[in-house]
């Protein structure tokens, strides 16, 4: 089963979720005994799925670099490796030091309330329609907003900061010249906001790395286009899979979501099991030393992909692992990476989550998948539900008797 | 007395710890790093050494310990 592993083309299962195919690559690991192995797929690459091989894998920083963590590469200013994500030590720690403090646990929770106000909002835009694509209504909108505010940006154009990062990335599934219209407005967007915050620098993010420096000189105009890029790669539709995951399983488990409504304090373990179940992303690193990991023998210069879905099915770490249990613990999933380099936003994503669900289910607390109408999936290194249209009582509404009524009519 | 300890060079702050159990870990500073703040648990205090396994146990980095002094 790892010769085809393509994680552009996961096989989608009835349920239109690529989750039954990663739960039968887990049970083929487990079977075969194989956490690591080879996929023919992106010109051959060590595909991970489990646990154990991927902590050993993310320890070692000896053989295995971050220099290149996306495969295949995206189509980024330059060419340029990613910032952060594509360094390793000694470079990655110099450069984390200008934004530790934007992502730390106490500022991000500092944006609930504006969050929460963002969440209301939103949904005022649908409820009365009785009808949504979640999507669209909330898991595309909260995480653009959110890194939209953090840069600087007007937070309501976030259909046109989505559509750069998917241009990004869009060639791989599109061929050549797919997104060349898009990266050419990204860069001249880039070029115009850059010159206006050196004018009027603000207490966004950028004017931050304007007035910081990096190994005892300032950031180059360069390096902070690549930030820029970066936050906008990682900021939005990682949380918006997890958030179209998350509210996707609570249109059809009814049992999950009136366990939430009656015990509002599981939401913060709620959410780590959504992302343990349905990690939204894949990471990879490339082979810097000859080595070999539980029996597997690699070389240097060799990709190798994180299966972050299926790692955190590994019944060897996880007891039951197809098993949505709210209130897991422990739950030492990976989904937000291992050692330096795990997900900056990894605070923020938290926040930003629980706001989202806390405000959905107390406005909305009956929804449902729309019966006449299909979800979407995108593939890719992050991948998962990209439209999950639902339909609730107009209004919210949340007495059985309303929901019969509209049922029936 | 058994009490749970930091391996600094393993924890890069993915907060598990306190979200799990904001009593006995807290974060300390901006990437969210860990320290314990619960005090020294009594060899015989079954529920907080039970408590502290757990926290132990959440940490992806597996970067704590419960250790004994």
């Amino acid at each position: 089963m790892f010769a085809d592993f393509d994680h552009h083309h996961l096989p989608l299962g009835p349920d239109g979720t690529a989750f039954e195919y990663l739960e039968q690559l887990r049970d083929y690991s487990v079977e075969t005994e194989q956490q690591i192995g080879w996929s023919n797929a992106h010109g051959g690459h060590w595909v991970v799925v489990g646990y154990e091989a991927a902590h050993e894998i993310f320890r070692n920083h000896e053989a295995f670099s971050s220099a290149q963590a996306l495969l295949p590469h995206y189509r980024t200013p330059g060419g340029r490796r990613l910032m952060w994500a594509e360094m390793d030590e000694p470079d990655h720690a110099q450069y984390m030091e200008s934004v530790r403090s934007t992502f730390s646990p106490k500022s991000v929770e500092r944006l609930a309330e504006m969050l929460r106000a963002t969440t209301n909002d939103l949904i005022d835009e649908f409820i009365e329609a009785g009808a949504v694509d979640i999507v669209k209504g909330i898991a595309n909108e909260i995480p653009a907003r959110m890194t939209a505010i953090t840069l600087g940006m007007p937070p309501e154009e976030g259909d046109q900061y989505r559509g750069w990062t998917h241009a990004m990335g869009h060639y791989l599934f599109a061929g050549e010249g797919a997104g060349s219209d898009e990266l050419a407005a990204m860069d001249s967007y880039w070029e115009a906001m850059l010159a206006d915050r050196k004018r009027n620098p603000g207490d966004d993010l950028i004017s931050v790395l304007l007035n910081s420096s990096v190994d005892g000189r300032p950031w180059t105009d360069e390096e902070i286009y690549d930030s820029w890029v970066m936050l906008l790669i990682g900021g939005i539709d990682n949380t918006r899979n997890l958030l179209a995951s998350a509210l996707w399983r609570l249109s059809w488990d009814r049992e999950l979501r009136r366990r939430l409504l009656a015990r509002p304090n599981l939401m913060p373990l709620a959410l780590d099991e959504f992302s343990r179940y349905y990690a939204p992303s894949m990471t990879a690193q490339i082979l810097a030393k000859e080595v070999t990991v539980q029996g597997v023998h690699m070389q240097p210069g060799q990709m190798l992909l994180f299966a972050l879905p299926v790692i955190n099915r590994d019944p060897r770490q996880f007891t039951n692992p197809d098993i949505f249990i709210p209130d897991r613990s422990p739950n030492r999933h990976l989904t937000l990476g291992m050692g330096i380099h795990r997900c900056l936003g990894a605070h923020l994503v938290k926040v930003e989550a629980r706001v989202a669900l806390e405000e959905m289910l107390r406005r909305i607390p009956e929804f449902e998948l729309d019966p006449t109408q299909e979800t979407s999936w995108m593939q890719g290194q992050t991948c998962g539900l990209d439209s999950v249209p639902i339909v609730f009582p107009p209004g919210g509404g949340s007495t059985w008797t309303t929901r019969r009524r509209w049922e029936v009519a | 007395m058994y009490a749970v300890e930091v391996d600094e060079a393993f924890c890069v702050g993915h907060g598990k710890c306190y979200l799990v159990d904001p009593e006995l870990m807290e974060p300390r500073d901006d990437l969210g790093h860990a320290r314990y703040v619960g005090g020294p648990i009594d060899d015989t205090d079954a529920m907080l050494l039970r408590r502290a396994g757990v926290v132990v146990d959440s940490c992806p980095e597996q970067a704590l310990t419960l250790t004994h002094s």
